[in-house]
Formats: C-alpha cells, sequence, structure tokens
C-alpha cells in the first residue's frame, strides 16, 4: 500500500502540487489505507477500480481539487486504457511528448516544401492571374483540343492556357505539367503546415526539456 | 456528511453499508476534493479514535442549498421515471 502512495507523490510532484498539499494528501490516503488493512481489508476496498491505477487516481485528485498547476492528462491510465478521443487528445494536441524524430521530419519536409514553392514561383515570371490567349505564329499546329483557343501547341514548344485565373499551365517542351502557379502555392501551404506543426509540437517538448534540465 | 463530518475512508463505509459503492467507480477522493475545491465542504483536522489526525469534511452553508436543490432534482427526475415505468407495467399487465 506504501508504494501506492509513493507513486501518487510522484505524479503529484510532477503535476506542481505544493509540497505542504501533497503531504496532506498523502498523510490522509495513508492513514485510510492503514485503517482498512487493520480491518482486514485491501486497496482496492479503499479505492475500488483505481487501486489499479495510481497515476490516473493522483492526477484525478489533484486536477478536482485543483492543486494541479501543471497539464496532464485527466482520466483513467491504468489497465482499461483512456478513451478514443482521449488517446486521440493525448497523442495530438500540443504540451504532449513528441517522438524528435518524427518531429525534426515533419520540420524538414516542411522547409523543403517551402523552398521548392518559393523556387517555383520565383522562376515562374509568367503565373498571372489573367485569361491569356496566344497565337502559334508558323508551323502546323500538331495538336488542339478543348474550348476555341483554350488549348495550343506547337512542336517542341507546348503552352496550355486556362480559362480563368490561376489556371494558366505550362509545360516545357513535352507533356502537359500543372500550372507553376498552382504547385508553388500548394508547396506554399504544405511547407508552412509541416513547418507549423513542427514548431506546434517542438516547443512545448523542448520546453518540458528545458524545465527538467 | 449530513449525519455530521466524516473522513474519506468512513464516507465510504457509509456508503457502503446502504449499498452504495460508488468506490468502485472511481473513487471518493477526487470527488470531496472537488466539493471542497468548489466550497461545498469544509474540512477540519482531529485525531480519530486511536489513529492519526484525520481530515473530516462536513457540509458548508453552499453544500447544504446545493444538497437540498439535488435531493429536489433527483425527486424530480424519480418521479417522471415511476411514471414513465408505471405506464410500461399497466401495459405489461395488461
Amino acid at each position: 500500500m506504501s508504494s501506492f502512495v509513493e507513486e501518487c507523490r510522484v505524479v503529484w510532484r510532477r503535476l506542481g502540487v505544493p509540497d505542504p498539499v501533497a503531504n496532506e494528501m498523502a498523510a490522509d490516503l495513508t492513514a485510510d489505507l492503514e485503517e482498512a488493512e487493520a480491518e482486514g481489508g485491501s486497496l482496492e476496498d479503499v479505492l475500488g477500480n483505481s487501486a489499479f491505477d495510481a497515476s490516473g487516481f493522483a492526477t484525478a485528485w489533484a486536477q478536482e481539487r485543483g492543486v494541479a498547476s501543471a497539464s496532464e492528462p485527466a482520466g483513467p491510465v491504468g489497465p482499461e486504457g483512456v478513451t478514443g478521443a482521449g488517446r486521440w487528445a493525448r497523442s495530438a494536441g500540443p504540451g504532449r511528448r513528441r517522438p524528435p524524430m518524427a518531429v525534426v521530419l515533419t520540420g524538414l519536409f516542411g522547409i523543403l516544401a517551402l523552398g521548392l514553392g518559393l523556387a517555383v514561383l520565383a522562376g515562374d515570371r509568367r503565373a498571372g492571374f489573367a485569361m491569356v490567349a496566344q497565337r502559334v505564329a508558323a508551323g502546323p499546329l500538331p495538336f488542339r483540343a478543348g474550348g476555341p483557343g483554350n488549348i495550343i501547341a506547337a512542336p517542341g514548344n507546348i503552352r496550355v492556357f486556362g480559362p480563368g485565373p490561376g489556371f494558366f499551365m505550362h509545360a516545357g517542351g513535352v507533356g502537359f505539367g500543372p500550372a507553376p502557379l498552382a504547385v508553388g502555392l500548394i508547396l506554399l501551404v504544405v511547407g508552412l503546415v509541416g513547418v507549423g506543426l513542427a514548431l506546434w509540437y517542438w516547443a512545448p517538448w523542448t520546453g518540458r526539456r528545458l524545465r527538467r534540465g | 456528511m449530513e449525519e455530521g463530518p466524516a473522513y474519506g475512508y468512513e464516507m465510504t463505509k457509509r456508503l457502503r453499508a446502504r449499498g452504495l459503492s460508488i468506490v468502485g467507480e472511481g473513487s471518493i477522493y477526487p470527488l470531496l476534493g472537488r466539493l471542497e475545491r468548489d466550497g461545498l465542504v469544509e474540512t477540519r483536522r482531529a485525531a480519530s479514535n486511536g489513529g492519526p489526525p484525520r481530515k473530516y469534511y462536513s457540509l458548508s452553508g453552499a453544500g447544504e442549498t446545493a444538497l437540498r436543490d439535488g435531493v429536489l432534482e433527483w425527486q424530480a427526475a424519480r418521479d417522471a421515471v415511476d411514471g414513465a415505468l408505471g405506464l410500461v407495467k399497466a401495459e405489461v399487465a395488461s
């Protein structure tokens, strides 16, 4: 039974429960457990299912009493585990410890995507927002499709002009590629999201390490 | 608690004696912690029978009001359920 109380103390310390309050809670719990033991009872007789989950019990008690200064997931974390929503919140929310490699990779991919997006946008100065029409001056047209003037192709220099803003498409020489503007913007958004996620996850994790250090 | 101040384990035993084993669903300690935080109970530390000093809980003024309100709400809910079950019972009998 004393090991259960010690486990609770560790949790309370982690939660930032002031020492006098933690001592009082531990003393009350110890006295109750000793009384139950003297009457032939067990830990479970006093605590019910919480007897199998010292961490969840100590967390719930401190949080319900309003003496926990550090955030920690509430609810059972014992054999029953947490609920689906609780598990998601614990794994997805900020403030939880992340596998550092996943965070680093997310950040690197984000930076890479940002760089690519900027490069694509900077390299394609022709990306415009107006409908573009171009006629091929000479030579037979090997390929024409779509609406009138919508797609014009020429040997060695294929250009496709979309129907409106943001749909300008261009591919150099062979085949048709996606619009540089759209690709650049998508890469920018993906990059920003990646970097943002990495920062979101990394900041609290780093903060916890610094506090512990 | 209305019967008189009690410490945690004492309350557990009182509830068990009345067939309410709420500790099976969790624990009475977080519940008492919440009541204390909300000012619904008052606490004092006093010696127990031959044991170490214990923390005794008793209802505060706000706690007594909350208890009265809670009892009224419970009775209203119970009456509603009883009414519904009465209809079911009548249908089953007929």
